[in-house]
Parts: C-alpha cells; sequence; structure tokens
C-alpha cells in the first residue's frame, strides 16, 4: 500500500506510491490497455471483445487494499473519442456509474472520501489518450475538499443556508452562465482561478450524485455535455482539462454541502497556457488574467 | 503537539453513520457483472437495462 506522509506545517497528508513511477506511458493506440480485447491481439485490461462503459482497479493504484481504491472509468470502447463526444444516453448513463462507484467506495471502512474525477489532455499530465475518467477513494478527506466544507459549516452556522446556493442565486441569471436548464446551470464562477474554469451544480439543494433524480440526472449531462462540446469549439481544438466532481463525504453531518463539479482547462488561449508558479505554488495565491465575464462570453458565443 | 497527525482512515467514520443511510438506490439503468482479473482485481461491466423506465 501506499505510504502516508503528514505535512505538518499545511496540515495535509501526502501519499507516496513508488510503483507508479513504472504506469503504462503514452502507448501506441494498438496497444491501448483500455480498449476491448481484440481477436488474436494481446489482453487488455477488458478481456471483452465490446463493453458498454467499463470499471476496474487501476494496475498502478494511489491507494488499494485496507487503504483504499484507485479505479479506472473507460466511457467508450471507441479509442478516438472524448466525454463530450459521447451521446447524451451514455453521460447519462456515466452519471449513473459514477453515482454507484461513489456509493460503492463509501462502503470500505477506512473512506473518508470518495473523488470521481477526469484528466484530460497530454498538457494535464494524460498518459492514456482513451476517453477514461478515474475514482480515487481515499483513507482521509483531501484539502479541497476540507477547506470548502469547514466554510459550508461555517456559513450554515452564521447563516443557516447554504453558502454554494447563494452563490447559485447570484449567478442565475447573470453574465457569467454558459450553459443551464431548469435543474442544472453552468457558470465562470466570480471568484474562479483558472481563465475558463466553469462550476456546474444542481439548482436544488443536494450533496450526492446518488441523490440526484432521473430527470436531475438528464439535466446533468445534458448540461456537461453542452459545456465539453463549447470548450472544444473555443479555440476549435480539444481543450485539455480537469474535472473535479465534489460531493459530499460519507456519513452524517454534512448535509450543508452543495454537490457540484467544477473544471479547469490550463489553456489562457489556443496555444498558451496558464502555469501554477511562484505565487501559485509557493503562496497560493491564484493572479488571473482572463475576466469572470469575458470568459463566459466567449464559451456562450462558443 | 504542532507535529502530531491525525489518524488517516482510523476510527468510526463520522457519528451516527450507518451502510443503510449511505446506500442510496441501486442502478436503473444499468446492470453489472463483476469479472475477477487473472491478477486479483475487479473489473465491473456495465451494460444497459433496456427495460429501464430511465431509458
Amino acid at each position: 500500500v501506499s505510504e502516508l506522509r503528514w505535512h505538518p506545517l499545511l496540515r495535509e497528508w501526502v501519499t507516496v506510491a513508488p510503483w507508479r513511477q513504472a504506469r503504462t506511458y503514452h502507448p501506441p493506440a494498438e496497444f491501448c490497455p483500455l480498449c476491448p480485447t481484440r481477436p488474436g491481439q494481446p489482453q487488455t485490461e477488458v478481456p471483452e471483445p465490446d463493453y458498454h462503459i467499463a470499471v476496474f482497479e487501476n494496475r498502478f493504484p494511489s491507494y488499494t487494499g485496507d487503504q483504499g481504491r484507485a479505479e479506472v472509468v473507460c466511457y467508450t470502447p471507441v479509442h478516438d473519442s472524448s466525454l463530450g463526444a459521447q451521446p447524451l444516453e451514455r453521460v447519462r448513463d456515466l452519471v449513473e456509474v459514477w453515482a454507484d462507484r461513489t456509493r460503492e467506495l463509501a462502503e470500505l471502512p477506512s473512506v473518508r472520501y470518495v473523488f470521481v474525477f477526469e484528466n484530460r489532455g497530454e498538457e494535464i499530465g494524460v498518459t492514456l489518450h482513451h476517453p477514461h475518467g478515474q475514482v480515487y477513494a481515499y483513507p482521509f478527506v483531501p484539502p479541497v475538499l476540507e477547506r470548502e466544507l469547514a466554510a459550508s459549516a461555517e456559513h450554515q452556522r452564521r447563516s443557516g443556508g447554504c453558502i454554494y446556493c447563494e452563490v447559485l442565486a447570484a449567478e442565475a441569471g447573470g453574465e457569467r452562465v454558459v450553459s443551464r436548464d431548469d435543474r442544472w446551470i453552468a457558470f465562470v464562477p466570480s471568484f474562479n482561478r483558472w481563465p475558463y474554469e466553469v462550476h456546474l451544480a444542481p439548482t436544488a439543494h443536494a450533496g450526492l450524485l446518488g441523490e440526484l433524480d432521473d430527470p436531475q440526472a438528464w439535466s446533468l449531462a445534458a448540461v456537461l455535455k453542452d459545456v465539453l462540446e463549447r470548450y472544444d469549439r473555443l479555440f476549435d481544438r480539444p481543450l485539455p482539462y480537469v474535472m473535479a466532481m465534489h460531493q459530499r463525504p460519507p456519513g452524517a453531518g454534512f448535509d450543508h454541502h452543495h454537490l457540484h463539479v467544477e473544471l479547469y482547462p490550463p489553456n489562457r488561449t489556443a496555444d498558451r497556457l496558464k502555469y501554477l508558479a511562484g505565487s501559485e505554488l509557493g503562496a497560493g495565491a491564484f493572479i488571473l488574467d482572463v475576466r469572470a465575464e469575458d470568459a463566459a462570453r466567449e464559451l456562450r458565443e462558443a | 503537539l504542532p507535529l502530531a497527525e491525525p489518524a488517516a482512515g482510523a476510527g468510526e467514520k463520522q457519528a451516527g453513520t450507518k451502510p443503510e443511510e449511505r446506500a442510496g438506490p441501486t442502478p436503473e439503468r444499468l446492470r453489472k457483472r463483476l469479472v475477477r482479473k487473472t491478477d486479483g482485481r475487479y473489473l465491473i461491466l456495465y451494460q444497459p437495462r433496456k427495460d429501464s423506465p430511465s431509458r
């Protein structure tokens, strides 16, 4: 299992998993481990001639055994595709898979947080191009979620309300909205830290994907697909991004948390990236050179 | 104790947590098939459930 080391200055865990150095790195398409196993070809991670959606334990896990889990979610058997390019039905199916993995992994005794995410694009550090995401089941609540939970808990103590519901009320119908329907809204938050960062959230308070009813789940699929399609039209190229699903942790006492999805593309222009450098990495202070209102307008027009 | 570290994953989850409280509805649109791979890792294949009212 991984070694967990405590950072006493930042009060957070660092996970050491040296075996991940050997993980598969940019294999040619014909040796993609996430494709179905073709007749007469070497066995891939999915020893089936075809599949709809497949989930498996990462061969190079950050967490495993009694510590937690690291899973890979293959969105489609088609190698050259993307999440945003999937038919709406399949994105809706993925919402159900993400909810199911969250539910199942939260049952593990040591797990304190289940994190659904996707890294897309070489700029993000992706080593396998087949459309896929990941699920980490951590033995601790990760620092970003811990800070969000502390903020929403304190807000609820002070005002009795949900801080994210108030953010949504302020953003709805405003100039930072990118896409929306009656149940989900996508917007560039006024406090964005990446130029084309977008948040998606249900307009009704919910903490977990598994708490969404069928119309809400369809709505998430539609708004997510719409935003991802806009991303790829923005610069007329596949836009790299990190997708982070912020659900509440398992257990009681987190009803104040409002489920949302955060998307962070690293681009600040078509061919220039925003790097995390001195201020961001060394001091934790993000400096942004694109206004949220301008980014939202560009995405609406894309 | 500035260097004291919390016990990651140790002890109980938040008070009042019970599996039945965390468990939501089982998947409705999809059926699951569990495959055990030769190295012991699991693979879960999700297939469309044709009779799902949501489909």
